[in-house]
């Protein structure tokens, strides 16, 4: 044993040396920089490939197009089988495109080869690797086309283009290199209106894809295309995203993306789709390269240079790939790569070209004049084809009128609100809703023809559109209630009822031209001109405003102009209740209501235009203390546009004539009399009555009843609000923590505010606000166009953490949709100010574009971001929803 | 040194009567080596007979209530694991981590009461604990450790319930050569993604040289375990009284509660005002979890002793420990956003309002994916010089160098702890239904029309990383004489021992969070940055399934994992700072700079005497052991904080405090004295009758975590509303008297029966208070002489005074500053503010008792051995008060029952150790602010081995731990309040020992 301890000894410290050295290789060892990024992910299985390894093409896969029809583009060169044109060498595919011997059918030769029927494909990502040629008139591409023409002929089936470059290193506008590439996608309705939508993209570093072989790709899964060079994303395009409300009418597009058109197969009507159509079938691949055509011939050094196609210059191809995503075959989805950016409009997102869904209409009847004296710049007028362009000019008997002319090239004239034709900037798409006009309304317009059209035979025509043309009405003039055919140099009203025109086909909500002209072809020399163009009813719905009554407007804060003080709301006499006192100090100054952003208001200015016929400024007034000098008159001023026009008048001169006493007393101005005092009533923002100017210290007045609006009209001032906290918080809804475990209380705040919400956040993130019961919602899509939601906040306390950030949140449906907006993105665009109260203003049309579904409003936050509110206290008060 | 002789001699005799000579054939007396040994006889016998008997012999030989497990052999302890082998001693919990013994619980007094010395010095704990982890340590190189239920003045003190000591071998206890090696695989049954066989290897090699003068001892050891730790949990309950919270769905929500015959609801609970009120208790989430763990310990220890000249031996030592823990884990589950109120379209509640069954909309389903690696390092240098100045005087000087260094940011590409939640709140509403079984069950009801949530659907919630490394040590000195007076006049006075110590110890640790980094929430939605491909369907059939509703019943039946590298890289290459502004995704901890950092030392200085009497009364000999410590404890504390520069009366109604640029450090000192009296009698009545009383005072130090510094007013002051917290590193420790009174009969040998008694009576239990107090150069506008002049003057004018008008008044006076604030002068009076601090407040009692029976039968080769613990305080939690409580966690019955057959080299052991119900803690990390507890179930485990010695070198054995593979089982307020079930399954170990 002697000998074997000492051998053990050894072998012990062997082993405690290995027992200490041999380990520590515990560890999670995490690896962030081994994880590749970059397409194609895992999920995707190649399911077809070309690697041009063989010594020949592979007839199997790939079929020659042979034909000289140029492509649809007038291109110039006839498709051969020849493998002069297409042969597979050293590994790669080259097509070749070469001057075709004198007296062919056209000038080139080359090839197109297609893989229809031999590998047809639905969604996957589809590769290529490949060196282009290059040379003025050289247009290469790698693309798609659909195998079955499902949704009907091109482009309604659609079109694909992977990459695609015309005449790379010809020289540009600069003179530099040509070395874009292009990824595309063609569709939408049947040439010629067809529609395309795509990116050009730059390789880095000036690199030219003629030089050297790059990676070009697309990832295709339902609704979604995706474009890859060597790997960066640098375009996607999606299908349409159609914004439904809760009753599942489409009201608009949350993403203009790619659409079709085709004939319903159960109702046999043409329609707009906005599926993933026409995306969503199988498509092959096409590998062709074509000389000239319209497109490369037109743009760089213009034309083709023949010297560029010859065997020195082929298209290489060195593989094509196809990968299906195993995640989910049916839609590929799930196996994206993606950056940011990828689907953000600065960046990749590609916006495409499909027509928004025409929204419901609200019900609300509006009129609208397209033209009576002054240009709208929403409905600018319109020669369609004839190269004109429609001017104003002075008639003797209707002042400032549209001339239109026809010359040879036929033509229609009209009015149309469509972008492409808006030049004012001021003016926007505004396709009106005639709807709830349809029993009364009419489409009418005063017309003089000056100059009939030389062929006597030419009748007149009314045509008008809806919807981008997806529906129509023409019919003969004659047909206009008048009945009667136009008479040279006289000024004739026509006049069509609306539901005759709806009867004819046309859809009434959302007429977006109107047209009126000698029959196609047959107008050459007529000159006319029109006026008074409207669509509208005798007596429809009617804006009105309310600036004070009960109680402040927040729009239209109580002003001093000059003085200092702080106009009060006081509370009067049964009759008035709450009404808004100003005191006149020692300082000259000015008092009323304003709603400039800069005073307090909303800045959101009062269009009375459609009030001027009978619609009045109203207010009542009583003096309480009068001025030192009994005689010191009282005016009413009021201002349009920041102060672009202004009128002020002797209150004596309103409809009643009375002087300001201790007594209450109404004064009203018909808005008629102030426009002709120069008054723009299209924006008015300031209402203004006071003593005049510097005679007025120590006047103490209240006004109440504040208004503008038709007096016996339908339309009673006050819009539809929903107050949700005011004193209290609405029925059925309550003052709410989400998950912080408080309950928010009612809190006493100054006498501005009363009762005020007390909201209080602890070291457990929460969210808090308003919250509606089970089943609860408030629907405000009537009021997405003018309504807003609109709050004050005062900050008590703030967050203990310094860099939190206030946010706003709307929530719909039981959280279906909603939209979170920090409280800098409100129209006041400022941030929470600790212990002030400030308003803050969410338009619910931007809420709506944001994607909330306004039908079903079901809970409103304000919060400091989550997880960072600890120890902030906050207030809330005056929040509604609508148009106040 | 014949006083001493005449005292080994005493115990040596009984010994030799109760063993017999020569009746235990393996039992090898070695009388020249125990005359090394100063007080207590150690006899080296092997096998669980000899080791039962040294036990018992060491309980009997000891002065106060001591029980001692030790090693019969070198490289041979009873357990694997230090604290598996406590938990057979009578009165000893422990609490698991892992599937292992962890810490342990004492007479009902937890961990953190307890204090864990080795070789007599205090070793610094993992982390912020004062408890030395016995898992960093391998049994093998451990001769005995002793519980010392009772106190003793000349250890270090810190063990209220116990104080443990580990014993570890010295190379002169065994002259000439030594060598042990031991080889054992280890099959974990749970283990999935690891090795199924991890090897544990440990080596301990001695000699000495120079006439045995000189000697080393160096052992180490090298275990690994890879196991899977399957979960259900459930982070908290919230308690809701005011039942208008509580939807009104018709049939959908089903109350057990009791009502009165006008159908209110008969309130059972009390509220913390006293109210009597009936609440409803709904689970804030309820998650699933499968966390791989690797572990990884080596230990090593070195040892050299010298011994230049008969009576002086000089030892150094050297102590190393490196632990690794890698920790791979998914979990998934659902968060409840609200847990009332109309959110809520579905409960059920029994009569005690426990929902055990909710369908609630909102919040979402996650996945989630953790990882960390930790590494502890702790090193130990140790010196000591024992010299035997003369018979009568011996005199030891002990020092050591102590660190404990604990990094959870080990993992080589993460510097951090991280945890990646994935997931949805694409869902319609989540069920959680713990109607039946013993885990429940939760169904999501997702938007896609399933209870399954699509790969393509998954989204990214948010990620956290945390950094908190710390290091503990401490340097301690200790002066020892012993003193063997021959008066003749005082015969009985039997040994004088005094000395002094100085302990030094320091804890630093600092905490980096990264915040939610990718923002919290799925707005905006990041789903198709992850591709399909990345989720991998998993069924959670295989899981649980040693519960009722577990595996194949189990609900979800699936879930996901994900590649947690590639979670992270697309989500750092996807959530940068354009896309998402501040919570643009980084794994980096530090990401907003260090959370917290903070200090601790503490410096205690304490002396000591104690005195060993021996006579007889009448025919009976007695013992008494006297003695008196003292110490004197300074601590300091600093943390990194704001700094508070002033308080602004800002506007009529908002107080600001306003805080100078950038942080700096607050320090908070603490000091106190004790003086620790002790007395131990004990006295042999009848023959092998022994009586024991003690009575002695012992002392816990205060947690770390109250002590820690570190002051936070509020930010808006307003008058009535000074608030603040402040950590108080001024606490006491806690104080306990303790009386101990025991029988013990030894009746055979290695057999014996023993009943005991002991009562605790601790005072300075922690809990928060209240306190006004001022800070320097914070000073009040409040009150102060322009706040009062400006009151004059609206009396005078006779203004109302208000806070209003009197704020404008002193604006008016002209003291507002530039932003209309006014400042206060440092002239004004300081501000008084509420100010919350664990404060030393009350007292509890605990009584029990302890009964144990050791029996071997004859020669037959069995035995069998039966403990139980009794335990019962006067400080319970009350399940129907939802007011703060403070009961004393940890306090239940136990019991140990052991079998074994020994014979020709074969031994066979089974033992099941059982811990009654008893409560973990109280306050639940999602708990509602009633601060609900934590119960744990009782718990039972069988484990056996099996021992063959092939020769006399060789020994092959066999091991199962948890044989029946039970699972862990918690709950709140009542057992329907589920808060988790843990299941690890069992694990064996097989392997050999050779040794020479």
């Amino acid at each position: 044993m002697k000998i074997s301890a000492s051998r053990l000894k050894y072998l012990s410290t062997g082993l405690m040396v290995s027992a200490l050295w041999g380990c520590g290789d515990t560890n999670t060892s995490t690896d962030i920089d081994s994880v590749q990024l970059e397409g194609p992910s895992d999920g995707w299985t190649m399911v077809w490939n070309d690697e041009f390894d063989g010594s020949s093409i592979d007839e199997t896969k790939w079929t020659h197009e042979v034909n000289c029809a140029g492509g649809g583009n007038q291109e110039q060169q006839c498709y051969t089988a020849d493998p002069e044109n297409s042969f597979v060498a050293d590994g790669m595919l080259n097509i070749v495109a070469l001057q075709a011997p004198d007296g062919s059918e056209k000038p080139y030769t080359s090839a197109r080869m297609v893989t229809k029927d031999k590998g047809d494909f639905k969604y996957g990502r589809f590769e290529m690797r490949a060196k282009l040629p290059s040379g003025q008139g050289s247009w290469p591409a790698f693309w798609l086309l659909p195998t079955d023409n499902v949704y009907g002929i091109w482009p309604r089936s659609g079109e694909i283009d992977i990459i695609e470059s015309v005449n790379l290193k010809a020289a540009n506008a600069e003179g530099n290199p040509e070395a874009h590439v292009y990824g595309t996608l063609h569709y939408g309705r049947e040439w010629p209106d067809n529609e395309q939508s795509g990116k050009a993209y730059l390789l880095p570093d000036g690199m030219n894809p003629a030089d050297d072989f790059h990676t070009y790709a697309i990832e295709w899964q339902e609704g979604e295309i995706r474009w890859y060079v060597d790997g960066y994303l640098y375009a996607t395009q999606r299908k349409s995203e159609v914004r439904y409300n809760s009753k599942d009418e489409a009201v608009g597009l949350a993403h203009k993306g790619w659409f079709t058109e085709f004939f319903d197969q159960s109702t046999g009507e043409k329609q707009i789709v906005w599926g993933t159509e026409p995306y969503d079938q199988d498509f092959h691949i096409i590998l062709n390269f074509a000389v000239g055509g319209s497109w490369p011939e037109a743009v760089n050094e213009t034309g083709i240079d023949a010297s560029a196609f010859n065997e020195s210059n082929p298209y290489q191809i060195d593989y094509v790939r196809v990968y299906q995503c195993d995640a989910d075959p049916d839609t590929g989805a799930g196996c994206e790569t993606v950056r940011p950016g990828y689907d953000s409009p600065d960046d990749a997102l590609v916006e495409g070209k499909a027509p928004a869904p025409v929204p419901p209409s609200d019900g609300v009847a509006r009129n609208l004049t397209i033209f009576n004296g002054t240009a709208n710049p929403n409905w600018p007028a319109w020669d369609c084809c004839g190269g004109s362009t429609p001017e104003i000019i002075d008639d003797a008997d209707k002042g400032q009128v549209y001339k239109f002319v026809v010359g040879e090239q036929p033509t229609v004239n009209g009015f149309i609100t469509r972008s492409a034709f808006i030049t004012d900037p001021d003016g926007s798409v505004s396709p009106f809703d005639a709807s709830p006009l349809l029993e009364t309304g009419s489409f009418s317009f005063a017309m003089k023809v000056v100059t009939a059209p030389s062929d006597a035979s030419s009748t007149w025509m009314v045509k008008l559109e809806s919807n981008e043309g997806a529906t129509a009405v023409e019919i003969p003039i004659t047909n206009s209630s008048e009945g009667v055919a136009p008479t040279v140099g006289q000024w004739q009203t026509y006049t069509f009822p609306l539901n005759a025109l709806a009867d004819g086909g046309l859809d009434l909500s959302a007429i977006d031209v109107v047209m009126v002209f000698p029959a196609w072809g047959t107008g050459n020399g007529a000159e006319y001109l029109m006026d008074e163009v409207t669509i509208a009813q005798p007596d429809g719905a009617l804006p009105s405003l309310t600036v004070f009554e009960n109680d402040e407007n927040p729009n239209w804060p109580m002003w001093d102009c000059c003085g200092g003080s702080t106009p009060e709301t006081v509370s009067d006499d049964a009759d008035h209740g709450i009404v808004s006192q100003f005191t006149i100090g020692a300082q000259p100054t000015v008092m009323g209501y304003i709603n400039r952003t800069d005073s307090g208001g909303s800045g959101q200015p009062f269009d009375a235009s459609a009030l001027l016929d009978g619609g009045v400024v109203q207010y009542d007034l009583k003096v309480v203390n009068g001025t030192s000098d009994p005689a010191t008159p009282w005016f009413f001023k009021i201002e349009s546009d920041n102060a672009a026009t202004a009128v002020e008048v002797n209150m004596n001169t309103s409809t009643e004539g009375s002087t300001p006493n201790g007594e209450w007393q109404t004064f009203t101005f018909p808005l008629q009399t102030l426009a002709d005092a120069g008054l723009d009533v299209s924006a008015i923002d300031v209402l203004m009555m006071f003593p005049a100017w510097g005679q007025g210290e120590g006047a103490v007045y209240r006004v109440d009843n504040v208004k503008i609006y038709k007096p016996g009209s339908d339309s009673t001032p006050g819009g539809n609000v929903m107050t949700l906290f005011a004193d209290t918080v609405a029925s059925q809804w309550s003052i709410w923590d989400c998950c912080g475990g408080s309950t928010p209380t009612e809190e006493a705040d100054d006498d501005a505010h009363g009762t005020v919400a007390q909201y209080i956040i602890g070291s457990q993130p929460t969210v808090m606000g308003f919250f509606a019961d089970d089943g609860v919602y408030h629907d405000a899509s009537s009021e997405v166009a003018n309504g807003m939601v609109r709050f004050e906040l005062k900050v008590v306390t703030p967050p203990t953490d310094s860099t939190s950030t206030w946010l706003f949140k709307i929530e719909s449906g039981d959280a279906d949709t909603a939209v979170e907006l920090p409280l800098t993105d409100s129209t006041e665009g400022v941030a929470p100010v600790t212990g002030q109260w400030q308003t803050f203003t969410f338009p619910l049309q931007t809420l709506a574009d944001a994607g909330l579904d306004t039908s079903a409003i079901d809970v409103v936050m304000v919060f400091p971001a989550w997880g960072t509110g600890d120890g902030a206290v906050y207030r809330i008060d005056n929040a509604i929803i609508g148009t106040p | 040194m014949l006083k001493q002789q005449f005292k080994m001699n005493r115990l040596s005799a009984s010994l030799a009567l109760l063993m017999g000579v020569g009746t235990l054939p393996l039992a090898i007396a070695e009388e020249e080596q125990s005359a090394d040994e100063q007080n207590v006889e150690v006899i080296e016998v092997r096998g669980i007979k000899g080791s039962l008997f040294r036990s018992m012999d060491l309980k009997r030989g000891s002065a106060g209530v001591v029980d001692a497990i030790s090693a019969e052999e070198l490289g041979k302890f009873p357990d694997t694991n230090l604290a598996e082998s406590l938990q057979r001693i009578t009165g000893v919990t422990v609490s698991r981590s892992n599937g292992e013994g962890s810490e342990i619980t004492v007479r009902g007094f937890g961990p953190q009461f307890n204090l864990i010395t080795l070789n007599g010095r205090s070793m610094p704990g993992t982390g912020y604990t004062r408890s030395y982890a016995l898992e960093n340590l391998s049994s093998e190189s451990v001769k005995t450790l002793e519980v010392i239920k009772t106190g003793r003045a000349d250890l270090p003190t810190g063990g209220l319930g116990a104080t443990i000591n580990i014993i570890t071998r010295q190379p002169l206890d065994s002259p000439g050569q030594s060598f042990t090696l031991s080889a054992k695989g280890i099959y974990d049954e749970s283990n999935v993604e690891g090795d199924d066989v991890t090897p544990e290897v440990s080596a301990i090699y001695g000699n000495t040289f120079l006439d045995d003068r000189f000697g080393f001892l160096v052992t180490a050891s090298h275990q690994e375990r890879d196991f899977q730790q399957q979960t259900a949990n459930s982070q908290g309950w919230i308690a809701q009284t005011d039942n208008s919270r509580l939807p009104d769905i018709g049939d959908k929500g089903v109350d057990g509660r009791a009502r009165d015959a006008d159908g209110n609801l008969i309130p059972l609970f009390r509220d913390a005002e006293g109210n009597m009120v009936s609440p409803f208790f709904v689970p804030r989430d309820m998650n699933y979890s499968i966390n791989d763990v690797q572990r990884e310990r080596t230990n090593a220890m070195a040892t050299l002793q010298y011994e230049p000249i008969d009576g002086l031996t000089f030892t150094a030592d050297y102590v190393y420990t490196r632990a690794l823990t890698g920790i791979n884990g998914f979990g998934w589950g659902i968060w409840n956003s609200s847990t009332e109120g109309s959110p809520m379209v579905g409960y059920e509640f029994d009569e005690n309002g426990t929902a055990v069954y909710t369908d609630i909309r909102g919040g979402d389903g996650s996945f989630t994916a953790n990882r960390s690696t930790t590494e502890v390092n702790a090193e130990s240098i140790g010196f000591n010089v024992e010299w035997d100045a003369s018979e009568d005087w011996v005199f030891t000087l002990d020092y050591h160098d102590s660190s404990n260094e604990i990094d959870n940011g080990a993992d080589k590409g993460l510097g951090s702890a991280a945890q990646v939640i994935l997931g949805s709140d694409q869902l319609q509403s989540k069920v959680y239904d713990y109607r039946s079984g013993e885990v429940p069950h939760t169904t999501i009801n997702w938007n896609n029309g399933t209870t399954q949530l699509n790969p393509g659907e998954i989204d990214s919630n948010f990620s956290q990383f945390i950094h908190s490394p710390g290091k503990t040590e401490i340097q301690q000195g200790q002066l020892d004489a012993q003193w063997y007076p021959s008066f003749n006049s005082l015969d009985s006075l039997a040994k004088v021992e005094f000395g002094a110590a100085y302990t030094k110890q320091t804890m630093t640790g600092t905490t980096a969070w990264s915040g939610l980094r990718g923002g919290p929430g799925f707005n905006p939605s990041y789903t198709e940055i992850f591709p399909d491909s990345m989720f991998h369907l998993q069924s959670t059939s295989g899981l649980l399934d040693e519960l009722a509703g577990g595996g194949a019943d189990l609900l979800p039946p699936y879930y996901y994992t994900f590649d947690f590298d590639e979670a992270i890289a697309r989500q750092l290459a996807f959530i940068t700072p354009e896309v998402a502004g501040e919570n643009y995704y980084s794994i980096n901890p530090y990401f907003d700079g260090i959370d917290s950092s903070n200090f601790i030392e503490e410096e205690t200085y304490a002396l000591f005497l104690t005195s060993q009497w021996a006579f007889d009364i009448g025919d009976i000999p007695v013992n008494v052991n006297l003695g008196l410590r003292y110490e004197s404890t300074d601590v300091t504390s600093t943390v990194k904080q704001r700094v508070e520069r002033q308080v602004v009366w800002a506007s009529p109604t908002e107080w600001i405090t306003q805080y100078s640029d950038g942080d700096s450090f607050l320090t908070q000192t603490g000091e106190y004295d004790v003086w620790l009296p002790m007395l131990d009698i004990n006295a042999e009545v009848y023959e092998d009758v022994v009586v024991r009383f003690s009575a002695s005072k012992t002392i816990a130090r205060p947690l770390l975590g109250d002590m820690v510094a570190g002051r936070s007013l509020s930010g808006s002051p307003k008058i009535g509303s000074r608030t603040g917290f402040l950590g108080n590193p001024g606490l006491l420790p806690l104080e306990s008297i303790n009386l101990d009174v025991s029988l013990e009969y030894y009746y055979d040998e290695a057999s014996y029966a023993s009943i005991g008694f002991f009562n605790k009576d601790v005072d300075n239990f922690v809990s928060n208070s209240i306190n006004q107090v001022t800070i320097d150069g914070l000073h009040d506008v409040y009150n102060s002489p322009r706040y009062l002049e400006a009151i004059s003057q609206l009396e005078a004018a006779g203004t109302e005074v208000t806070e209003n008008t009197i704020f404008d008044q002193m604006i008016a006076n002209g003291y507002g500053n530039a932003d209309g604030q006014i400042a206060p002068l440092s002239t004004d009076p300081l501000i008084v503010w509420d100010v919350t601090s664990p404060v030393n407040s009350d007292k509890k009692s605990v009584h029990g008792i302890e009964v144990a029976v050791q029996h071997v039968f004859g020669e037959t080769g069995f035995g069998v051995g039966v403990n139980g613990t009794f335990v019962s305080g006067d400080v319970e939690f009350d399940p129907y008060s939802l007011a703060q409580q403070a009961p004393l966690a940890g306090l239940g019955d136990s019991a140990n029952f052991q079998v074994f057959y020994e014979m020709d080299g074969l031994s066979v052991k089974a033992t099941y150790a059982w811990r009654d119900d008893y409560l973990i803690g109280v306050g639940q990390s999602q708990g509602s602010a009633d601060a609900p507890p934590q119960f744990a179930k009782d718990f039972g485990q069988l484990d056996a081995s099996i021992n063959y010695d092939v020769n006399e070198h060789v020994t092959l054995f066999l091991e199962g731990i948890n044989i029946t593979n039970e699972t862990e089982q918690g709950y709140g307020r009542f057992e329907e309040q589920f808060l988790f079930a843990r299941q690890y399954g069992s694990r064996y170990m097989f392997g050999g020992r050779l040794r020479f």
